[in-house]
């Protein structure tokens, strides 16, 4: 199944259709956004569409699709394979990973637990689908500064969001466990706790994270980290979006064990992540430092030390 | 001589009428059953494997025991491909079900799943299974009864006019 046809199969037949013309351009299409009530916004390319009721493209709201409760229902109903229930625990935490790796966010009346904790969701009246789009190569620059005497160094990405560490760290991942013409393949584990990395659907990875690497989906990353220390002996460990100080502890241990690491963090400088890393910023031997301005993404790579080591365009 | 075998053979015959319309009770009783089963085992796979309807259809398309394997399997792929439930649910079984001498209400119990889907809890959406199978078990229940009666019924109406013909043609 394509791309286009992964998100075609999210909406119910009756809407197949408005969503057609849209989906022709699909590798350049980021976001479809969907509100009760609300225009159906498309943002494609990092700018913002509105969707007629015949799929068309409009710049103004004027005569855009206005989405009904109904119509919320039934692609939440189509998305879901019409057993909500089995995706119980996807909905309480607010998004579903589909087929082909993109992901639904959902919104709407929330139901808590006695201890105020989120129980469910229940009249879902938001959706959020964001198509996936992986970068095959885009580490292709980068990685060779990420190993000294053919050891990999652990790695931390570094950006704001929406500038690709995500992205970034999948292809690593790729590259370290699938191996190049110089370095040959190592045994990589990644705890996929949001399932953005891999995009598992039904547990099997839906982008390409290499010949050697297994996937712990959906699970918590302090969690999965040890269970994968334990069950699958690797090489490298790869977690997104690090911050607490569970997680950077957990990072320590698997670091004692000589476990290689790479992860991500959300952060606009440098100096940034070492205020969160506190004392475990000599965990890392690499940062990467990701931006992106004027729709061009660049990457500075530092030592230990802090030096640069190389600033390139992605 | 050849007037006893005819009268023989106009029994006979009636009593292979008579029981032919038993067994076409028994059939009924018999897919009403498989479809409870069905309802079973997708109560059974929602509460506790929380399974999605396409998943639990697959299953069935290969349980020799229950029903309508085939139409399950086709209903399964269909829906991964984004098709509406309650359209294939229709077009799938509708057709068989008419052909399999069930009566309308009967068949109606089997339609209905569709309009039972929705719930964000499993044991909610077993128990609006729950439903339709407690239905379905009453069913069953009054078909056995019925056809205790119905079979001593037929068979002697059968045998009775069997023989009230034989009588005429002698």
């Amino acid at each position: 199944m394509g791309k286009r046809d992964e998100i075609l199969s999210l909406f119910p037949d009756g809407l197949k259709g408005r969503m057609k013309p849209v989906l022709e351009d699909v590798a350049h299409l980021n976001e479809i956004r969907l509100g009760v009530n609300c225009p159906c916004r498309i943002i494609r390319e990092g700018c913002e569409y509105f969707l007629s009721p015949k799929g068309m493209c409009l710049t103004e709201r004027d005569g855009a699709w206005q989405i009904t409760a109904r119509e919320i229902e039934d692609i939440v109903n189509q998305i879901c394979n019409y057993s909500l229930y089995a995706f119980e625990n996807e909905l309480r935490q607010g998004f579903l990973t589909v087929q082909g790796g993109h992901r639904v966010g959902f919104a709407g009346k929330v139901i808590l637990n006695t201890d105020g904790s989120v129980r469910n969701l229940s009249y879902i009246r938001f959706l959020n689908i964001r198509i996936s789009h992986e970068i095959l190569g885009m580490a292709d620059s980068v990685l060779p500064d990420l190993f000294e005497q053919e050891e990999l160094r652990n790695t931390l990405i570094i950006s704001p969001p929406g500038c690709g560490k995500t992205t970034l760290l999948r292809d690593l991942i790729r590259q370290v466990s699938d191996g190049t013409k110089e370095r040959q393949g190592q045994q990589v584990a990644v705890v996929d706790e949001r399932s953005e990395i891999a995009g598992s659907y039904q547990g099997i990875p839906q982008n390409q994270v290499g010949i050697r690497t297994d996937v712990l989906d959906a699970c918590p990353k302090t969690e999965g980290m040890m269970l994968l220390m334990r069950s699958m002996t690797p090489r490298v460990i790869a977690v997104d979006e690090i911050g607490s100080e569970e997680d950077l502890a957990a990072l320590q241990r698997v670091a004692v064990c000589g476990t290689g690491v790479l992860a991500t963090m959300h952060g606009y400088s440098l100096k940034d992540a070492e205020d969160k890393l506190g004392k475990s910023k000599n965990l890392f031997g690499r940062f990467l430092l990701l931006t992106f301005q004027d729709r061009k993404r660049s990457i500075r790579i530092y030592d230990v030390e802090k030096h640069l080591l190389q600033e390139t365009a992605l | 001589m050849s007037a006893v075998m005819g009268s023989l053979l106009v029994i006979l015959g009636a009593l292979g009428f008579s029981v032919s319309l038993c067994q076409e009770y028994r059939m009924r009783l018999a897919l009403l059953k498989r479809i409870r089963g069905v309802y079973e085992y997708m109560e059974f796979q929602i509460s506790y494997g929380k399974l999605p309807i396409p998943e639990i259809l697959r299953k069935l398309s290969i349980k020799d025991e229950l029903c309508f394997q085939q139409e399950f399997g086709r209903i399964a792929r269909r829906m991964e491909e984004g098709q509406d439930l309650a359209v294939i649910w229709k077009e799938e079984l509708e057709a068989p079900l008419k052909k399999s001498g069930l009566r309308q209400k009967e068949q109606e119990w089997l339609l209905a799943f569709p309009t039972k889907q929705g719930f964000l809890k499993g044991q909610a959406q077993a128990e609006s299974l729950n439903e339709i199978r407690r239905e379905l078990e009453e069913g069953i229940e009054s078909l056995q009864r019925e056809q205790k009666n119905r079979n001593k019924m037929i068979m002697s109406v059968g045998v009775a006019g069997g023989v009230l013909l034989s009588i005429l043609f002698l």
